[in-house]
């Protein structure tokens, strides 16, 4: 089953969904918001037969894993009629010109720090990490106005670079290269504007390892180091108080990535209860539950790691630059393509450089979706295969949301 | 011609380190005239932060290569970024930016280069992380 595209014109740098709210980061430095579930009426209006299932396959990824979503297409017919449905708006690509995009602006604001080299957001704060450190401000839910001056140099909150960011658990987690690893206590619609210039706000150190991108596995959070692997940073399982306070997780040390595939090189990143290393032209894949950890074990592999690394599958590729592994499959930046090892057990290649990328792995809403900034536009792929694959045949891909049971 | 050259107010010292094959040091690929321009350019365009700079070489109205890397933080790579180091007699050597952090161009130069057309979106991102890139 093919992915449906939706192609946005103009020159992007970045873009990022969050509750109906799609970030696009032009290349003239701006930050545009529009209503995502407004730019998919105005490319299939209300009415339309293929709205409904248009506006739920590109905008309520998590819902189609709902217990009565999963046994309405376990009906064959169901299944089928769902399935044709996906594959009429597979068919051609969806255009948004730049007309449509300007009728449908909601805000403008100007970005110091560009360009970035990665955003996060999360609990409602939008957060811009970039090589001068890292900045915040809380997005506004109904003017979608933004304190742009919060995202200047002068709001710093870490001035160590920032590589790449990655938030759950109330943490940032921050990749900061040749500086190691790093991570920052942060709440919901906290403003960061005027916490300090430089480092007031307390950096925990995960690891002074190089660290070129991050991810979460569970609460450990994943440095990944390309051609050299990366390591865990393994921390006590959260306790969470009557305000769902996680702050009491403890760091426990890190764990390389040899020691868990034994293997060396590679790139080794992760997701929920699964921790991925793509080494040597192949897949290797092992089952990581932090939430085994025993008190007084400390990193306690015998009980978090569940499976030994087992080959998930061959790729004939070289060490990829990054990696990310989704709920439709695991997808690989290579030197000039993206390919997509779709959870149906496909390979789909996404030929050409990408100016960037992002998937929403941990998103509810656009878990489906892969972003590709290409030069003169931004291109939207919203995967429907895996609604359609019964859970005993699917290929390497994060756990499907706790619901289902297909 | 290797010594001080003056460029715009500045001394520029041609170290013969980076000119020699010295392993432990990066190494010029271009010619010293070639350097010396690529200082120039740097200067001319304000490529420069307090006490550190960035050139590019332009050849035939693109960037090329301008030199490779020292060994000492893995294997030898080919670079396109001079790194300046502003003094009273400055110098420069090609930068390692996939290793380096400090050599990593500045948020205000990688926007001069994006808006400038040097380097393509796809290879000014991927300086930005330090990730490995061909021209």
């Amino acid at each position: 089953m093919r992915p449906i595209v939706i192609v946005l014109e103009g020159e992007y740098w970045d873009s990022y969904l969050y509750d109906d709210r799609l970030l696009l980061f032009s290349r003239d430095g701006t930050l545009r918001q529009y209503r995502w579930d407004r730019l998919l009426s105005a490319l299939i209006p209300k009415g339309h037969s293929l709205s409904v299932p248009f506006r739920h396959l590109a905008g309520r990824g998590r819902a189609w894993y709902s217990l009565a979503v999963r046994e309405l297409i376990e009906v064959d017919d169901v299944r089928q009629a769902m399935q044709r449905k996906a594959e009429v708006l597979a068919q051609s690509r969806l255009h948004v010109s730049l007309r449509d995009l300007s009728r449908l602006e909601r805000n403008v604001s100007e970005l110091e720090l560009f360009p970035s080299t990665d955003v996060e957001v999360w609990g409602g704060v939008l957060f811009v990490g970039s090589t001068d450190g890292v900045t915040g401000t809380p997005l506004r839910d109904l003017t979608f106005e933004l304190n742009g001056d919060a995202l200047g140099r002068s709001n710093l909150f870490t001035d160590a670079p920032a590589l790449s960011l990655a938030a759950s658990y109330r943490h940032l987690a921050v990749a900061n290269g040749s500086e190691g690893l790093s991570e920052f206590r942060i709440d919901p619609l906290e403003d960061f504007s005027g916490s300090g210039f430089f480092g007031e706000r307390e950096r925990r150190e995960v690891s002074a390892g190089r660290c070129d991108l991050c991810g979460w596995a569970s609460f450990d959070i994943v440095g990944s180091v390309t051609g050299a692997g990366g390591y865990i940073g393994a921390f006590t399982p959260p306790r969470q108080d009557g305000d769902g306070d996680t702050d009491s997780r403890q760091l426990l040390g890190t764990i390389a990535s040899e020691e868990l595939f034994g293997r060396s090189g590679g790139f080794l990143f992760g997701g929920g209860q699964i921790l991925a290393l793509a080494s040597s032209g192949a897949l290797w894949q092992e089952r990581w539950n932090p939430f085994r950890r025993r008190a007084d074990y400390g990193i306690d592999m015998d009980e978090t790691r569940l499976t030994v690394p087992s080959l998930a599958r061959s790729t004939r590729t070289p060490d990829p630059l990054n990696a990310v592994i989704t709920v439709f499959g695991v997808v690989l930046e290579l030197d000039s393509e993206l390919v997509v090892y779709g959870s149906d057990g496909r390979k789909r290649r996404l030929v050409g450089e990408p100016v960037s990328w992002r998937a929403f792995p941990r998103s509810q809403r656009y878990m489906n979706q892969l972003h590709v900034v290409r030069d003169d536009c931004l291109e939207i792929y919203v995967f429907a295969h895996d609604y359609f694959v019964p859970r005993d045949k699917r290929s390497l891909a994060l756990d499907r949301p706790k619901a289902s049971t297909w | 011609m290797l010594g001080t050259h003056q460029v715009s107010g500045f001394r520029y010292l041609i170290s013969p380190d980076h000119r020699n094959g010295n392993p432990h040091k990066a190494q010029w690929t271009i010619s010293v005239a070639e350097e010396v321009a690529c200082f120039e350019r740097s200067v001319a365009n304000s490529w420069l932060e307090q006490s550190v700079g960035w050139g590019l070489h332009v050849d035939g109205g693109s960037v090329s290569y301008l030199g490779t890397t020292a060994n000492d933080f893995g294997p030898v790579e080919q670079s396109f970024v001079a790194f300046f180091q502003l003094a009273s007699d400055c110098h420069g050597y090609p930068a390692d930016v996939r290793r380096r952090t400090r050599e990593r161009p500045s948020t205000r130069v990688r926007r001069a280069w994006l808006d400038g057309g040097y380097l393509r979106p796809a290879v000014v991102r991927k300086l930005s992380r330090g990730q490995r890139c061909a021209l």
